[in-house]
């Protein structure tokens, strides 16, 4: 349709053009008749001027009736679609959705892909005929209003892009147009700007963008959509070759002050380009400083690991950095951020049952493996201090402090014992139950389980018992749990040597917020948590006796009771670590008493945050900033002390469709694709848009307005 | 001709304009009286058809003896000007405004029968025609008393008619018209002039004296309708014209004006004299004007 209008219901309004016509039609009807004589005198009376009368009495009518239409049709906001046909190209309003992805950094000769396609919609701006509106938006910034000719002056500096997590091209879309929607102009387009990362464009998100295509074709103007290669294939990309910080991994997620600490460092090089197999990697701490460096090696196509000791003297949250010393194709992937929270000791009260007729009981092996250097007389730092007491001699001195106690071979507790733990895990400490042989199931589960509300996560049903030697080995590929997916790379210990010769049957099917940790290879439970209050409480389906199981005796034994303690210590506690893009936020420390923080993101903008209201006071925002450190501070003049939250881009950013899935693509979302300027502009020609005319109905309106005053005025004047 | 008898309502109207006639008559006689001609002819002119209101002396019983038919054998009377009042009883006289009870056919017999009664009065023998597409009907002149009182009759039940065509009317009542006489064309006259002046001329180059009293109504003459107007013909219901009056009136105005003047002009190069009379003047009044013009 060649026309249409913007504001549909005030298209109503023509009807008012009735209004003339039955004024017009209920004066005819009031006529008064009159039998008379003269008909002869009359007729040639009127003779001369019947004619002209009777005209103007229609064009009156007819000027009074278009009035109102006119008006109403100027209202509606009428647009007219070929319109370039009689005055060339009309003003149009463009959305430029940029992609804001870190690939969009990736150098592609001398410049990187967002420069190039900078230099590209500067000439489409350009092109566009005065008068047009230019709007561009970012993964997740808001709209900004730009100038017409330089649509990405703002993209170029900090504030208008910074490298977020993923790219949304379906929310891109929706934005973009909202955005367009409180333009004037008929003429819209809607100009994505991406190198087409595969894994925005694909799975789930694929039907995302077609149905927010399906919701901006509903529209009335419908916005033209031109899908714009940024930059070229990630052939042509890596015409330099890529090196990429794929992972920094912390031995422990938490230490102790002098505690050393472990950073495994995976960095990994593309197939192709022209780098040198040598480069520097730099470990860095707060404010820079260089902590440790290390040359290292890598082949095309090749994966090698660096591992940075370290280790820290004060408590608090330290930031590290990992850096690629190296001037390859994608700049924003040879940093990652990390913050590793560094606790003053890790109190743990091991509450012991009988020790049995061996002479290493269950409770020597686990705090060995609590505290390794201390055990074994070393000088090494441990992060935790272990601390141990009969299961039915501790009490309320003894939870002091403490941050994880650990319930071991006790056959059963008294009232008063258990209500003492229950309330130390309700106030946010961790409990780890290790039933022995003496454990008497019925109190387990009537007292400890109580069908879901006591302190056990679990009831436990029989005890298995296989013959010695057999066993049942521990499941090592199910590891998705933050404390046991450290060993899915098998240097940091193999779980599935881990072989079980008894262990209790964990009923999982009554306790339906079961978390499990691990399982055994046959599918048994062997390792669950769950929350209770604000702490958390873990079940071990067996002991840590080498009679019931090898697990003693594991290289894996050591670090994963660290990492159950700490998690089972930090009760609820954020994460310090986070993927960019997503929420980073902190527990705010019981000494800042007041009700906002000051968040200073990556860029080194400061924006003040309200800390939420209830037990727990936290502090909330999105990483928009992209990645780097988010510092959590009081505000000025209250007080020291800092939270760091580090973010950190996904591992892996830097597939991207190839040209034909390109064109795929496209063809299957029916839009325009323009791989360069000639591209678009030859896209572009064929297109016609629409233009908003409202002002020629008000001219118009005007216009007729005064004829209607002329024609009266001259019949009055003929009368 | 059918005809039905009279209402009381008519009988009553009839006594009234007998009495109006007189009346009138009789305050405008003094001073402007012309005494009629005397005389009569024995000279044998012709045999015509009884009608009502001839005197039964006349009748030729001779005929009637042989044809069982009643003839009157009139005479050549060259000494006695017998008049005849032409009234128009066309749609047109019937206008009036809305709300008024007497329309101008009214005011038009009361014209004839005052004119009636004058020359009634004076001897002279009077007739009346009324017509309107055609003659309708023709009483002859008589100057005997009683005469007016069939005179009088006969225009207190005048209705008003169809269209009416003068030149028809004169050709018939010229044809019906032996001797030379004083005709009193009492219409308004509306109808295009100039076939209207050629068909009276025709009377005047026969010898007859004419007169024509032209009643018109004032809305005819000032045109004071304001708002949107359907005028429908009185002759013929089917023709109407909507019209809005007040951009209407100057021009209607003006062509009125300016067919009055061609109409009078007309007339009077024959020798025709012509006498417009408003029906809210009274006829008493407008007699006498005319009269002060012309005895009658």
């Amino acid at each position: 349709m060649p026309f249409s209008f913007l504001n549909k219901i005030l298209l109503l309004g023509t009807l008012a053009f009735l209004i003339p016509l039955i004024i017009h039609l209920l004066n005819k009807r009031r006529l008064q008749t009159i039998e008379w004589g003269p008909m002869h005198l009359l007729r040639e009376a009127q003779k001369q001027k019947r004619r002209r009368p009777r005209l103007e009495k229609w064009l009156l009518l007819l000027v009074r009736m278009l009035i109102p239409v006119l008006l109403a049709l100027g209202l509606a906001v009428p647009a007219i679609k070929h319109f370039g046909l009689f005055t060339g190209s009309p003003p149009r309003a463009t959305a430029y959705a940029v992609d804001n992805s870190p690939s969009m950094r990736t150098l592609e000769g001398a410049s990187t892909r967002l420069s190039g396609a900078r230099g590209l919609l500067e000439k489409i701006g350009g092109d566009r005929p005065s008068g047009s509106h230019s709007i561009l938006l970012t993964g997740s910034a808001a709209p900004v209003a730009v100038e017409n000719d330089n649509p990405l002056a703002v993209v170029e500096s900090e504030d208008g892009l910074r490298a977020a997590g993923g790219f949304s091209p379906a929310e891109a879309l929706r934005r973009a147009s909202a955005a367009l929607g409180e333009t004037d102009e008929a003429a819209r387009e809607i100009v994505l700007v991406t190198d087409f990362q595969k894994d925005d464009w694909t799975g789930p998100g694929r039907e995302a963008i077609r149905d927010a295509l399906a919701e901006i074709r509903a529209l009335d103007p419908s916005p033209a959509i031109t899908f714009l290669r940024a930059g070229g294939s990630e052939e042509a990309a890596s015409g330099s070759g890529n090196l990429a910080l794929v992972s920094v991994e912390p031995s422990v997620p938490v230490v102790a002050p002098r505690q050393p600490l472990r950073l495994l460092v995976n960095v990994r090089r593309s197939a192709q380009g022209a780098l040198p197999d040598d480069f520097r990697i730099e470990l860095r701490g707060e404010g820079g400083a260089l902590l440790d460096e290390s040359d290292c090696r890598c082949g095309a196509g090749e994966s090698t690991q660096v591992v940075f000791k370290t280790q820290f003297e004060k408590e608090g949250d330290h930031p590290l950095e990992v850096r690629i010393r190296t001037t390859d194709a994608l700049a924003a992937d040879n940093v990652r951020h990390l913050v590793v929270p560094v606790w003053p000791h890790l109190k743990v009260l091991l509450l012991e049952g009988d020790r049995g007729q061996s002479r290493l009981a269950p409770v020597d092996f686990l705090e060995f493996a609590l505290q390794p250097n201390r055990s074994a007389g070393l000088q090494g730092v441990d992060l935790v201090s272990a601390g141990r007491v009969r299961y039915d001699q501790f009490n309320e001195s003894h939870l002091r402090d403490v941050r994880v106690a650990v319930l071991l071979g006790a056959p059963r507790l008294d009232e008063g014992r258990l209500k003492l733990l229950t309330e130390f895990v309700d106030g946010g400490g961790g409990l780890l139950v290790l039933p022995g042989p003496d454990a008497q199931l019925s109190w387990y589960r009537d007292q400890f389980f109580k069908g879901g509300e006591g302190l056990l996560p679990a009831p436990l049903g029989d005890r298995e018992r296989l013959s010695a030697g057999e066993g049942v080995v521990l499941d090592g590929e199910r590891l998705f749990h933050p404390v046991t997916a450290f060993f899915k790379d098998e240097g940091n210990g193999r779980v599935s040597d881990g072989r079980v010769r008894s262990y209790y049957r964990i009923d999982e099917t009554a306790a339906p917020d079961l978390a499990t940790l691990l399982q055994l290879k046959n599918g048994a439970p062997f390792l669950v948590e769950k929350l209770h209050g604000k702490g958390r409480v873990a079940l071990m389906a067996s002991t840590v006796d080498p009679d019931w199981s090898n697990l003693p005796l594991q290289p894996f034994f050591v670090p994963l009771l660290q990492r159950l303690c700490v998690h089972l210590s930090a009760g609820t506690t954020l994460p310090a670590n986070v993927q960019a893009g997503e929420n980073v936020a902190i527990e705010v420390p019981r000494e800042w008493r007041e009700k906002e923080v000051i968040l200073v993101d990556p860029a080194g903008r400061e924006t003040t945050l309200e800390v939420g209201e209830g037990e727990k006071r936290t502090a909330r925002v999105a990483s928009e900033s992209g990645a780097g450190f988010y510092r959590f501070r009081r505000p000025p003049g209250k007080g020291d002390g800092e939270r760091v939250v580090a973010a950190s881009l996904p591992a892996d950013d830097s597939k991207l469709l190839s040209e034909t899935e390109v064109a795929t693509l496209v063809e299957e979302l029916g839009v325009g694709f323009a791989g360069g300027l000639e591209d678009y502009r030859a896209l572009d020609k064929d297109r016609s848009f629409g233009r908003v005319v409202w002002r020629w109905f008000a001219y118009a309106l005007l216009a007729f307005l005064f004829l209607e005053l002329f024609i009266q005025q001259w019949m009055a004047r003929r009368v | 001709m059918e005809q039905t008898l009279p209402s009381p309502k008519d009988l009553e109207k009839i006594r009234g304009l007998q009495l109006f006639a007189r009346t009138t008559a009789e305050g405008l006689h003094s001073g402007i009286h012309r005494s009629p001609l005397k005389g009569a002819s024995n000279e044998f002119k012709q045999h015509r058809p009884y009608v009502q209101g001839d005197e039964i002396r006349k009748i030729d019983w001779k005929i009637f003896g042989r044809s069982d038919r009643f003839f009157i054998k009139e005479f050549e009377n060259e000494t006695e000007r017998s008049s005849l009042l032409l009234v128009d009883v066309s749609g047109s006289m019937g206008y009036r405004s809305p709300g008024e009870e007497e329309n101008k056919l009214d005011y038009a017999a009361r014209l004839a029968a005052t004119l009636a009664y004058i020359l009634n009065a004076q001897g002279d023998p009077v007739g009346l025609a009324t017509f309107d597409v055609g003659l309708r009907e023709m009483i002859p002149a008589r100057s005997r008393r009683s005469h007016l009182s069939v005179l009088c009759q006969k225009l207190g039940l005048m209705t008003p008619g169809k269209e009416g065509d003068l030149a028809q009317t004169i050709r018939e009542v010229a044809a019906r018209l032996k001797r030379r006489s004083l005709i009193m064309l009492v219409s308004d006259c509306f109808a295009p002039s100039e076939p209207m002046i050629k068909a009276l001329s025709q009377l005047r180059i026969r010898g007859h004296e004419l007169l024509v009293f032209q009643p018109l109504h004032p809305d005819e003459l000032d045109f004071p309708f304001k708002r949107g107007t359907r005028f429908v013909n009185l002759e013929d219901a089917e023709d109407e014209e909507q019209v809005d009056p007040s951009t209407l009136r100057k021009s209607y105005l003006a062509r009125l004006g300016e067919w009055q003047e061609e109409l009078a002009g007309g007339l009077l190069q024959h020798r025709i004299e012509l006498f417009p009379m408003r029906t809210d003047v009274p006829v008493g009044e407008a007699v006498s004007n005319v009269l002060a013009g012309r005895g009658v």
